[in-house]
């Protein structure tokens, strides 16, 4: 299979993630309280999890009153406790954290978060028992194969797996078309491939779209024709909006 | 009155356990529910600390009255507090534990020592004499409005407006106590203010106008928490 550096990427409109839930938004949130709580306390158990107004106020950078786990004060006492400074978020990722813990707005966070989308560094998702697909929202360039090259938007990947889990949300979606079927299938703001390709290839994330021709031999090696649904793991989907909650 | 001014009473520290609990809470509590742009809310945690973020200057998402989208989402508004009534994070910090661990002795004394940094405290006494505690003044107590004293005795003013009232029990946070001296010319006043306490010869004349009496008195958490916060009366 070719890299294609001259793929059509089109940038579609905010909403992408719109299968997404309020539940998911919750879970997504969870995480990040969960890391603050380790931030502050270490891998150790915790009695009394901190509220989500204390991980949304410490990652403001404001100081405040917790009650630690066992043993983190002699007399069980509240303590004072505070980011580092380097953990702190700005104004509109704080409320985008508020909406999304205390679950109202969903269709905002899902804009929201769709814009952020573009300017996120890496994502991988898992296509097949046999490749991964580690995108790169921001690159201008189309498809990469065999090693992931941040310059290229669509990067495949060989990577043997033993379990997929199953798309709920389809956050990503595959679409390997033959090329009659592209042309029947193909929107008005699709671009129209070369004859000489045989297959198309269509790879939706976020906001944006990469469309391009691939031959025979690749659509095989992609799994044939078909569409193809994968999730972003709730854990990636933290890590891509506080990046230095999870190590950067 | 007469001129005679003990001022150089030392003030000294006095045992005292800050019993700020249930009713600082709750006041804090209501307070900051009517802080709602739009509506006062029923007080709780998420009030609460969305209120106290509003007084940050975060911008706060509040539900309006009873109202859903068309989608049965609930139908919110983006609030933003006016500059003017923003407060710093020593003053967050405070309020954070006051609704989150009013009951904690760390909550009680850090609250103790806001209100020592306080200028002033009127304690309208009803026998026609107001008592003004400057609670970082230690020159003794002064039978005028003296600035550097720790107690004033004055004549009450019309529309003067105490601070604190009789206690219901408890210890109290101010008491008062005149005693007869063994000198007749004078009586001894005691006077703690929380954890400060000072004991002062006083004239028999002023003993007979503002005394006898022992008398307690409990902070006003409305007057109290109003001069410490001034944006939750806002």
């Amino acid at each position: 299979m070719a890299s294609r550096d001259n793929a059509t990427i089109l940038d579609l409109y905010p909403g992408t993630f719109n299968a997404r839930s309020t539940i998911s938004f919750e879970m997504i949130f969870e995480l990040i309280r969960r890391r603050v709580e380790r931030m502050l306390f270490g891998d150790g158990p915790v009695d009394i999890p901190i509220s989500a107004h204390d991980a949304i106020d410490l990652l403001s950078g404001h100081k405040t009153y917790i009650m630690p786990p066992s043993g983190y004060t002699s007399d069980n006492r509240p303590a004072t406790v505070q980011l580092p400074r380097d953990l702190w978020i700005d104004e509109k990722t704080r409320l985008l954290f508020s909406d999304m813990a205390t679950s109202v707005e969903t269709p905002s966070v899902i804009d929201r978060i769709s814009k952020r989308a573009k300017t996120w560094e890496r994502i991988a998702v898992d296509y097949s028992n046999e490749h991964t697909l580690v995108i790169y929202p921001g690159a201008s360039r189309g498809l990469h194969i065999s090693s992931p090259n941040p310059g290229y938007f669509v990067n495949v990947i060989w990577c043997q797996k033993t379990t997929i889990n199953p798309a709920v949300f389809n956050d990503v979606g595959v679409d390997v078309y033959s090329a009659a079927q592209y042309a029947l299938r193909r929107a008005d703001f699709e671009p129209v491939i070369d004859p000489v390709y045989t297959h198309v290839l269509r790879v939706r994330i976020g906001l944006r779209t990469c469309i391009t021709g691939i031959g025979g031999q690749d659509a095989e090696e992609l799994g044939g024709t078909g569409s193809w649904s994968m999730d972003i793991h709730s854990l990636t989907f933290a890590r891509c909006l506080v990046p230095a909650l999870f190590g950067g | 009155m007469d001129g005679s001014s003990p001022k150089n009473a030392p003030v000294t520290p006095a045992p005292y356990i800050p019993s700020l609990s249930t009713e600082w809470h709750g006041y804090v509590m209501i307070q900051l529910a009517k802080l709602h742009p739009a509506h006062p809310s029923v007080p709780s945690m998420d009030v609460s600390m969305g209120a106290i973020n509003y007084l940050c200057g975060h911008a706060v998402r509040w539900n309006t009255s009873g109202t859903v989208s068309t989608n049965f989402m609930p139908r919110t508004v983006l609030y933003h507090a006016p500059e003017s009534a923003q407060m710093d994070d020593d003053d967050r910090l405070l309020l954070t534990g006051l609704v989150k661990f009013p009951t904690e002795h760390d909550m009680q004394y850090n609250l103790m020592y806001r209100i020592q940094d306080l200028p002033e405290i009127h304690v309208v006494l009803n026998t026609g004499y107001t008592l003004i505690i400057r609670p970082s003044a230690n020159n003794g107590v002064v039978y005028a409005n003296d600035a550097a004293c720790f107690a004033s005795f004055v004549k009450t003013q019309r529309g003067d407006v105490s601070d604190a009232m009789i206690s219901v029990g408890g210890v109290p946070d101010v008491s008062i106590t005149l005693k007869k001296a063994h000198h007749p010319k004078y009586a001894l006043l005691d006077l703690r203010v929380m954890d400060k306490h000072v004991v002062a010869k006083v004239s028999s004349s002023f003993y007979k106008k503002v005394g006898p009496h022992d008398r307690s008195y409990d902070f006003l958490p409305s007057r109290i928490l109003g001069k410490i916060f001034p944006v939750l009366l806002k």
